[in-house]
């Protein structure tokens, strides 16, 4: 085994965080602003083409449900509001960064974030946050940590990879033997770096392990997020063919019982379809 | 699907034998009243008595199974 390394040390030595492109920071800014007009955030958005591009076809898809076509950044902020905008420029963006990724981690990330969002609009609520857009965002960015390893450090999640085939360990923790940090910590690393919110953050960094997360919304996010995965990876929408387990204290976290499984379920395997358009969208 | 623990501590097995839309699509076969004998219930019965892991698991290898939302087979 190589040398290991702390999250400290990989951050400035190793893995060279991207920058969240200027104008999803600068949308991200002025949507948390109350008072900035919706034309403005229209305007930030039609001002760089490809990402309009990406967002109108984004918006455009069955996911959103809209019954007429949108043609115009303007029509789709006056349609969905400045929240889901943001979501939508922050999603296609991410898209961005992942779409050169094995197909199934990129599909696994996809449905995640459909799985967080069903969860999100089935489940026993209680989740900290704003819509259900937003539940899709934890969702897609949960493994995010696993993109940056393989770019930086390919001949270690290599052995990761295999530890995990030979083994039967899950990711996390063949990632914690042969590099010292997990995914799940690399992650929230970005998350900072693009000045995500801290319960984002915070739940990225605890989805394997809800301890992580030091208040209670925080971890009931992270475990929802871990239910979500889990679910992914029961539907053989597994992203690197590790084994996925929720622990007994994330499942108390999420608030899920029984009564919500098998709806949530149902609604989950009703937007497969969705899913693959997504990720069309993307490409 | 091989053996399921249920939260009670008995241990049986859930068979899958159709789609979630039949009531009888997934039996749970567990230990009856009398040594060596079993009996079987739908799953909506014992669902409560799952693990919620269980749970999702039974449902997901079911659709893979037997549904039609277009999930990958079994396999």
């Amino acid at each position: 085994m190589g040398k290991t390394y702390d999250i400290d040390r990989i951050v400035d030595e190793v893995v060279s965080l991207p920058s969240l492109p200027g104008t999803v920071a600068l949308i991200m800014r002025l949507v948390d602003d109350p008072n900035t007009p919706l034309s403005l955030v229209a305007k930030a958005i039609s001002a760089d083409p490809p990402l309009a591009i990406k967002t109108l076809r984004l918006v455009n898809t069955a996911y959103y449900g809209l019954r007429q076509k949108v043609t115009t950044i303007e029509h789709a902020v006056v349609l969905l509001g400045t929240k889901v905008i943001k979501n939508l420029a922050f999603t296609a963006t991410v898209l961005d960064i992942m779409k050169d990724e094995m197909d199934s981690f990129f599909l696994h990330s996809v449905a995640c974030g459909v799985a967080m969002r069903t969860i999100a609009m089935t489940g026993p609520g209680g989740l900290a946050i704003e819509s259900p857009e937003e539940a899709f965002v934890y969702g897609l960015l949960h493994d995010i940590g696993k993109v940056l390893f393989k770019k930086y450090l390919p001949a270690e999640a290599e052995e990761v990879r295999r530890l995990v085939l030979s083994e039967g360990v899950a990711t996390y923790e063949a990632e914690q033997r042969i590099i010292g940090v997990d995914h799940s910590e690399m992650g929230a690393s970005i998350g900072l770096k693009w000045k995500l919110p801290e319960i984002l953050v915070s739940a990225i960094r605890g989805h394997h392990d809800i301890s992580r997360c030091p208040t209670p919304d925080e971890a009931r996010l992270a475990a929802a997020t871990a239910v979500a995965d889990f679910i992914c990876t029961q539907c053989g929408l597994e992203s690197d063919g590790g084994p996925v387990r929720v622990s007994q204290d994330a499942w108390d976290a999420s608030g899920l019982s029984n009564s919500h499984i098998p709806r949530i379920m149902d609604a989950f395997f009703a937007e497969l379809p969705t899913i693959n358009e997504l990720v069309s969208a993307s490409e | 699907m091989g053996r399921v623990t249920f939260l009670d501590g008995r241990v049986g097995s859930v068979v899958l034998v159709g789609p979630r839309s039949n009531p009888k699509g997934a039996m749970a076969v567990l230990p009856g009243d009398s040594a060596g004998a079993v009996k079987t219930l739908p799953l909506p019965q014992v669902m409560d008595s799952l693990q919620p892991a269980t749970l999702v698991e039974v449902l997901a290898v079911q659709e893979r199974a037997f549904g039609n939302s277009g999930l990958q087979p079994l396999g």
